[in-house]
């Protein structure tokens, strides 16, 4: 018997979406140090993982000391391949950074999450992240004396529309996630998702837009330029 | 059968003038002429609150939008409606804008701000809302997106407020086999 990888034919009955990137870094406003981020792909009933891993977390990254970038680099890398049969419930990466504070403790610093691009090729994306905020000022005080600062139960939470109107956030930094997106079979199935125009999806950058991270205000003290950074 | 599915995400919002607490109800609407249904996901919402966001600051929304409807027509393609509202520290909320934007036709990636309004009413509302704090607003909030014959926005009286930054991925499927072209 082969042990060759089937090779799927145009002929089955779903298509293939392959992603592989790299969670490329962060700048986090305030002075946070010694972060790491952990990812999971979170995706609907009609999707599967053919290849590869949904989840991952990654090395602590340091500043450089010695420069005024105030950025992390984790150059993690995410490599995942679904097979699907529907559109709906397409993969989304769900980001959630940690830190580690003084006394050692992992401290969460923010959420986001990513929808992977639909459209073939190589894509740029920044992910805004933000965590939740204690509900009164008591527990606000309580948590900031025995430094357990609210978390997401479920880290896919943000990745999911439902209870979102209950939680109170407040923005924490961006994420740089680079992504190429192959797909296979999608016209068969007589799905177009504009992939004739990627080229187009590739520029991010300029024009002002809020996914990009030019001029994003984040309302904290000295926050480098992000524009400039990136 | 002609299937659409809209993916994205509501990124989040600037220039509003209210300090702090914004979120967002979100509604895609459909024409009431063709009976557009859905086979998954959800067609309307609510994000979280940004405490922070507001005065000079990008509020952060993140919420994700994952809709699959089935096209009876070309005539009511969906339109992305959405209300901008404050939540204050006491738990009453402020009505802030109210846009909407059309759900483009064509496959792809697509980055929409939608710019919004907020109704001010004429001198008796301004000082009920100076006073009291009520803000005007829409008794039937579906007049944003769509206009029925008969019916007209001339006389209300507003203001413009703040961008909604949208973020969607529109997939078509079995449209040109059809004979149509987006």
């Amino acid at each position: 018997m082969s042990r060759a990888p089937k090779i799927p034919s145009t002929s089955d009955s779903s298509f293939y979406v392959m992603a592989s990137g790299q969670i490329e870094s962060a700048i986090f406003s305030g002075n946070l140090d010694n972060l790491y981020c952990r990812y999971a792909l979170s995706f609907g009933n009609d999707w599967g993982v053919i290849h590869g891993v949904d989840s991952g977390l990654s090395q602590i990254a340091r500043k450089d000391a010695g420069s005024q970038d105030q950025s992390v680099t984790w150059n993690f890398p995410i490599d995942c391949t679904f097979k699907a049969t529907n559109a709906f419930g397409w993969p989304r990466l769900a980001i959630s950074v940690y830190g580690v504070d003084a006394l050692g403790r992992d401290v969460v610093r923010g959420y986001g999450s990513l929808l992977l691009p639909t459209s073939p090729g190589s894509h740029v994306r920044y992910v805004h992240t933000y965590t939740p905020m204690s509900s009164s000022i008591l527990q606000r005080f309580i948590s900031w004396m025995s430094g357990t600062h609210p978390e997401f139960f479920d880290s896919k939470f943000v990745s999911q529309g439902e209870g979102r109107e209950v939680t109170r956030v407040r923005n924490t930094g961006v994420v740089k996630v680079t992504v190429n997106v192959m797909t296979k079979g999608m016209e068969s199935f007589g799905y177009n998702s504009g992939g004739g125009v990627a080229g187009s999806t590739l520029n991010m950058g300029g024009s002002g837009n809020f996914s990009t991270t030019g001029g994003f205000n984040m309302g904290g003290p000295a926050t480098p330029a992000l524009s400039e950074r990136y | 059968m002609a299937e659409l599915h809209l993916l994205g995400t509501i990124l989040g919002c600037s220039d509003f003038k209210e300090p702090s607490g914004l979120f967002c109800k979100w509604k895609i609407a459909t024409g009431e002429s063709y009976d557009w249904q859905t086979l998954g996901g959800e067609v309307s919402g609510c994000t979280q609150v940004d405490a922070l966001g507001g005065e000079g600051t990008d509020g952060v929304w993140d919420h994700p939008i994952d809709s699959h409807f089935v096209i009876p027509s070309m005539i009511g393609w969906p339109r992305m409606r959405v209300e901008v509202w404050s939540r204050d520290s006491g738990g009453s909320n402020t009505l802030c804008g109210y846009g909407f934007c059309n759900i483009p036709t064509s496959p792809g990636l697509h980055d929409i701000d939608i710019a919004t309004w907020v109704p001010c009413g004429g001198i008796h509302e301004r000082l009920c809302s100076f006073f009291l704090g009520m803000k005007p607003h829409l008794k039937d909030p579906s007049i944003v997106a769509h206009t029925r014959p008969g019916e007209s926005r001339f006389g209300l009286k507003c203001e413009s407020s703040g961008v909604v930054y949208l973020q969607i991925e529109v997939i078509t499927s079995n449209l040109e086999a059809q004979g149509v072209c987006c």
